[in-house]
């Protein structure tokens, strides 16, 4: 091979492991921000969990991906100096601003972060995360500044062989940048989302996580893969048509328009020499793929954005679906005798059962404060109620309200959702091919990210900067092939080791489920060290020291619920034996004690 | 100031930091096998620095990639100069990031030895490197009259030293915050260390530092100010004797700070000794450039300065409270965090 292949095979490959790394932190951490927003509100563990452990996810992705960042600023100063020393001024100041201001912040902010479990004010924590999450995603802004510098200059004047910057503002406003910026987030979006999708699903199948924990990770992956699909489709389109007038060469590539990429390349070749435009079929597979996924991931989210609704029990029931009671089919409506005036005063019971997970008597339970199953909050006690609660005389709540509000309902509501619902006993999603295909559906959106790499990437040759710098002149002069060839076979099994480290580990952190280990339990008092400062901190027990705990049966683990505290029916199944969820969830629990 | 002299400072700043911050990692790392006696007390050793890891660490790529946003020209050529020593340095430093994060992952014990000896090696690679890149920086690279490196500099025998003298003198760092972060056995050893550790590397820093003066490698102007260097050599052997005293005094809770003045004193020979021009040529008669010729244009470097410099501060600030946070010690007891409720297995 040419030395110049050699050289861009090793970027290429680097660029791409790299790229598979970011998107994914880059979709976790709103992810992560979001969840732990939600948890501070309200309060609610299974929110808490699920910021802990997506968040462990996130930091281990996090960490490798600044090990291939490192690979790629190697390379940028090793292999690629002529680009270097043409545009450092442009190319370089926005990546240095990028390291500078994003990279130092999101690192620093996350190393509170981490610490911050229990220790930092709620909303000083909650802070660190959401300045995490900003500085990610405008690191991913000034990358992409760069690069869109290079898919369409602006902003530039050639002194002597240099490209000087002219304008900060106008290289800000460049619009192929900003396309390409929302492009990613969706794609960043919608990576994060059918990852925690499938891997919620993986944990619920196999018995490691607890109903209310996947419910809520569903639902968030659900949003975010929907509206990151429908972000990249829809940016999708406005890049495609702004191509075709920023680059026609490109434009006429992905146009499949041969004729026009040979008179193209016939003028170019008359300032640049002979030039080898790029492979047209590669180019236009991966863009054609890229869309098929893109329909396809669209169609998958919004399925199961369907299929994760809760069912809300009829406020009134019809009177054709009023059996006498006991008589229904489960699940159907069964009405109760209400209980007798005065009953319903203050302090009566809702037991455990009657909510559904994370809901409590006024709507998401605590929002506002906190509500704890089995109790009313203080003053909010059903008043007297009539013959259908605090519903009006015509099938109308008196209050709206989002969720079934109780009366001498609940009972019926518990009745409402056995069996059908995604909040009974039934399944955490209510689709069964969506909950085989969720869990391959991960691999889809990293392909067409990396599709969409190679489209904006290789369709850009023969040059690096458009219609300025050629691959060729990028290079660093006189770099032979054998030097390239050396360093080629170290980054390459330097990258893959690292992306599958990666891969390995957030398999085993993510298998481990999120009921042990991951952040923050460092601070819990069974973890105090000998040491008088050196109670393991965060970092040091969730990611570095411990973790170390050998796997927990969860049969015999003392924090396996025998009787979930906060309505969870699942275990109420698990105590019928007649119930085929309960045959299901002893099969997990012997899948989980013994792991493959 | 212009602008391409504030973009020098900073990134002497940065750097310096970066070695005083992340020399911590580097020496608890290289000095494991010595204060942690057994798995509990590695574990213990680690954890220390676990939370501090992620933020020293980011000092490297912010101070290399400032350094290539304003002064490309300085960063070419010191790193093409100096390139295996940089290459150790990184391998170095990448190697412990890996090491500390993926040693808690596997239960057995023998994987964890060899993890720790992986951290120990990466460790002292990080800080030889880096010695001998500042050793090279101080010495000056073969640059030629067109602006282009020659070649890499060759092993020489201050290069080598000075790397060492880094090695010494980040271990004491390291072992130094050890004893003043732990109680118990990990930090009566790491106590001990420091005092061996602080003498070795007095001893390793003046004689670098005399075999650079006597073998000639400052000849031919490398060191704008000799007077300067040699004034902060002697800082940094008096920090050293400071830190033996209050290391064997049991007031090990106070040697970081000569440890981290005995860094900065160090990393100050160099640049200090040489500012404004850090790379100078060792080829005869060619004259060092100035900092204005390897700084980019102007636009940008104006950019690139008021839009870092702000933010710059601010998460410099967040440094400094976390390391407030965890740098204090356990006087009052941290309020008992919410009890977790069962996760319930479906």
């Amino acid at each position: 091979m040419a030395p110049e292949d050699l050289a861009r095979l090793q970027f290429g490959l680097t660029v791409a492991s790299h790229y598979l790394l970011v998107t994914l932190t880059l979709g976790l951490v709103a992810l992560v921000a979001v969840a732990h927003t939600r948890w501070a509100r309200t309060g609610d563990p299974a929110l808490r969990r699920m910021t802990t452990y997506w968040g462990t996810l996130y930091v281990i992705n996090y960490a490798v991906g600044i090990a291939t960042g490192l690979a790629m600023e190697f390379q940028l100063s090793a292999n690629w100096t002529g680009l270097e020393s043409t545009a450092a001024s442009v190319f370089g100041a926005p990546l240095a601003v990028e390291t500078v201001v994003s990279f130092f912040a999101e690192s620093t902010f996350l190393a509170l972060w981490i610490f911050g479990f229990d220790r930092l004010p709620k909303y000083v924590h909650l802070a660190c995360i959401w300045i995490v999450a900003a500085a990610a995603y405008t690191s991913a802004v000034w990358a992409l500044l760069a690069n869109g510098f290079m898919q369409n200059p602006v902003a530039y004047t050639m002194r002597d062989g240099h490209l000087e910057l002219t304008s900060f503002g106008a290289l800000f406003a460049n619009a192929n940048s900003w396309i390409a910026i929302f492009h990613i987030f969706g794609g960043a979006l919608a990576v994060g989302g059918f990852f925690v999708l499938g891997v919620s699903l993986l944990l619920h199948r196999r018995g490691r996580a607890d109903r209310a924990f996947v419910r809520h990770s569903l639902k968030a992956g659900a949003h975010a893969g929907t509206w990151g699909a429908a972000l990249v489709v829809l940016s999708g389109t406005v890049q495609l048509g702004n191509t075709r007038k920023d680059q026609p060469l490109k434009g006429a590539v992905l146009d499949g328009n041969q004729a026009e990429v040979t008179r193209q390349l016939q003028e170019l070749a008359k300032r640049f020499g002979p030039l080898e435009g790029p492979p047209s079929g590669p180019v236009l597979g991966a863009l054609t793929l890229m869309m098929m996924i893109g329909g396809v991931l669209l169609i998958l989210g919004v399925w199961a954005l369907v299929s994760l609704r809760e069912q809300r029990p009829q406020a009134f029931p019809p009177p054709y679906a009023q059996p006498y009671p006991g008589q229904g089919h489960p699940g159907q409506w069964q009405p109760t005798p209400a209980p007798a005036r005065g009953q319903g005063q203050g302090g009566r019971k809702v037991y455990p059962g009657q909510w559904p997970p994370g809901q409590g008597p006024h709507g998401p339970t605590g929002q506002g404060r906190r509500v704890y199953p089995g109790q009313w909050p203080q003053g909010r006690a059903p008043g007297p109620q009539g013959q259908y609660g605090q519903y009006g005389p015509y099938g109308q709540p008196s209050r709206p309200g989002p969720y079934a509000r109780p009366g001498p309902h609940a009972q019926v509501y518990a009745h409402a959702h056995v069996g059908r619902t995604p909040s009974g006993e039934g399944e955490v999603m209510r689709s069964a091919v969506l909950r085989r295909v969720l869990p391959f559906a991960m691999a889809l959106p990293f392909l067409a990210n990396l599709c969409g790499w190679a489209v904006r990437e290789v369709g850009r040759q023969p040059f690096v900067i458009t219609g300025i710098l050629t691959t060729r002149q990028a290079m660093t002069p006189g770099l032979g092939a054998g030097r390239l060839t050396a360093s080629l076979l170290v980054l390459v099994v330097l990258v893959v080791c690292l992306l599958g480290l990666d891969w390995w580990l957030l398999a085993r952190a993510a298998m481990r489920g999120p009921g042990e280990g991951g952040l923050g339990r460092g601070a819990e008092p069974a973890a105090a060290s000998t040491a008088s400062a050196a109670a393991p901190d965060s970092l040091g027990s969730g990611l570095a020291g411990a973790a170390h705990d050998p796997r927990v049966d969860p049969r015999t683990h003392p924090r396996a619920p025998q009787a979930s505290p906060y309505g969870d029916r699942s275990t109420g199944a698990a105590a019928s034996p007649a119930s085929p969820a309960s045959s299901a969830s002893a099969a997990s629990s012997r899948e989980g004690a013994h792991p493959s | 100031m212009s602008h391409p002299t504030v973009a020098l400072v900073a990134f002497i700043a940065l750097f310096t930091g970066y070695l005083v911050l992340a020399g911590i990692d580097y020496g608890v790392g290289l000095t494991l096998p010595r204060t942690g006696s057994d798995a509990p007390g590695r574990r213990a050793v680690l954890g220390a620095v676990g939370p501090l890891l992620l933020g020293n660490e980011a000092w490297l790529l912010v101070s290399v990639g400032a350094l290539a946003g304003t002064l490309p020209g300085l960063r070419g050529a010191l790193f093409e100069g100096a390139h295996p020593y940089a290459l150790i340095a990184f391998a170095g430093a990448l190697a412990l990031n890996a090491g500390v994060q993926l040693r808690g992952r596997h239960p057995g014990e023998r994987v964890r030895r060899a993890f720790d000896l992986l951290i120990c090696a990466a460790g002292a690679a990080a800080a030889f490197g880096w010695g001998c890149f500042l050793a090279v920086t101080a010495a000056g690279v073969s640059l030629g009259s067109d602006g282009h490196v020659r070649g890499v500099a060759a092993p020489d025998p201050f290069t080598l030293l000075g790397g060492l003298t880094m090695v010494a003198l980040l271990a004491t760092h390291g072992s130094a915050f050890v004893a003043a972060r732990l109680t118990g056995d990990p930090a009566r050893r790491a106590a001990a260390l420091t005092v061996v550790g602080a003498t070795l590397a007095a001893a390793l820093l003046a004689v670098t530092a005399l075999t650079g003066w006597v073998g000639g490698s400052f000849d031919g102007g490398a060191l704008r100010h000799p007077v300067l260097a040699a004034l902060a050599v002697v800082l940094a052997v008096a920090a050293l004797f400071l830190t033996r005293a209050l290391a064997g005094g049991g007031r090990a809770r106070l040697a970081p700070w000569a440890t981290t003045a005995a860094v900065i004193a160090a990393a100050c020979a160099v640049f200090a000794g040489k500012y404004p021009a850090l790379l100078t040529s060792t080829v005869a008669g060619v004259p060092a450039p100035t900092v204005a010729q390897l700084a980019t244009d102007e636009t940008a470097l104006a950019a690139v300065l008021w839009t870092s410099g702000p933010v710059l501060l601010l998460v410099v600030a967040a440094q400094v409270y976390l390391w407030l946070a965890v740098w204090a010690p356990a006087r009052t007891a941290a309020p008992a965090p919410e009890p977790l409720e069962a996760p319930a297995f479906s």
